[in-house]
């Protein structure tokens, strides 16, 4: 009895298995959905300073300023000579202060100047973590 | 009259459609995930810090060369043991840097390297000279 090779195991045409693939992205979802938060931009992208602080920011009123010295406050452009009556508004809530790292200190001065006679009576600056001492 | 009609044979459930799926959830967390975990470093309003006692105060310039001084002592970024051995002459003493000429990111880096010597009360001299 002869059996043909042919006819015994003929090399079917596969579809490329979905599984392996599909465990990888599910993978993936699950990563992206528990390592990440989802939460709301910011109105412009602002590179905070890095600092070895710890504390977690609260809840509150934030004003980015952009490298360039631009502010807004709580998503909205805000000329820098109306900021005095708007942070008088909000002076009794805290204020985080998103400032990017390369502002010039002057323009970061100026604001918390404002800030201090508007009467915020608390503020902070935001940071992303650093790992180790400032070189 | 028999139809033989050719049995339907009994397929896998399509997994085409459920990956669709997956990959645009996938998309979505890519595109909204946000890793970017803030801080927030606290600053006094200097309402605050002019409430300090007035001698107790330490004011300390740092302009574009990064330096940072007091009188006639300078201190600089790698010498952390001077910046401590400074600190200790005064640990309750108010800390307040009057800055120009930098970023910010050289500030934020001299306010780390003075609340890492010990200076528990650090504040920003805010009004541009």
């Amino acid at each position: 009895m002869t059996i043909g090779a042919a006819s015994w195991r003929r090399p079917e045409r596969k579809e490329p298995a979905l599984t392996p693939l599909t465990d990888v992205v599910f993978l993936l979802l699950a990563f992206f959905m528990l390592a990440g938060q989802v939460q709301r931009s910011d109105a412009v992208a602002v590179a905070p300073p890095a600092s070895t602080s710890e504390a977690l920011p609260t809840r509150g009123v934030e004003l980015l300023v952009t490298a360039d010295g631009d502010l807004w406050l709580d998503d909205e452009r805000i000329a820098a000579d109306a900021l005095h009556t708007a942070a008088a508004k909000i002076a009794r809530r805290p204020l985080l202060v998103k400032a990017d790292a390369d502002l010039p200190v002057e323009k970061l001065r100026a604001t918390l100047a404002t800030l201090r006679r508007a009467g915020v009576a608390e503020a902070a600056l935001a940071t992303r973590p650093r790992l180790g001492p400032p070189q | 009259m028999t139809l033989d009609l050719p049995r339907r044979r009994r397929r896998a459930i399509g997994l085409a459609p459920l990956i669709d799926v997956v990959f645009i959830l996938l998309l979505f967390f890519i595109l909204t995930t946000n890793f970017t975990r803030w801080r927030e470093l606290p600053i006094a309003m200097p309402a605050q810090a002019e409430a300090l006692d007035p001698p107790d105060v330490r004011i300390l310039l740092l302009e574009a060369d990064g330096v940072l001084r007091h009188g006639e002592r300078t201190f600089s970024g790698t010498d952390a043991a001077a910046l401590r051995t400074f600190v200790a002459e005064a640990p309750d003493a108010g800390y307040v840097i009057d800055a120009s000429g930098v970023r910010t990111q050289t500030l934020v880096d001299w306010l780390d390297r003075l609340k890492a010597a010990g200076a528990a009360r650090l504040s920003l001299h805010d009004e541009a000279p």
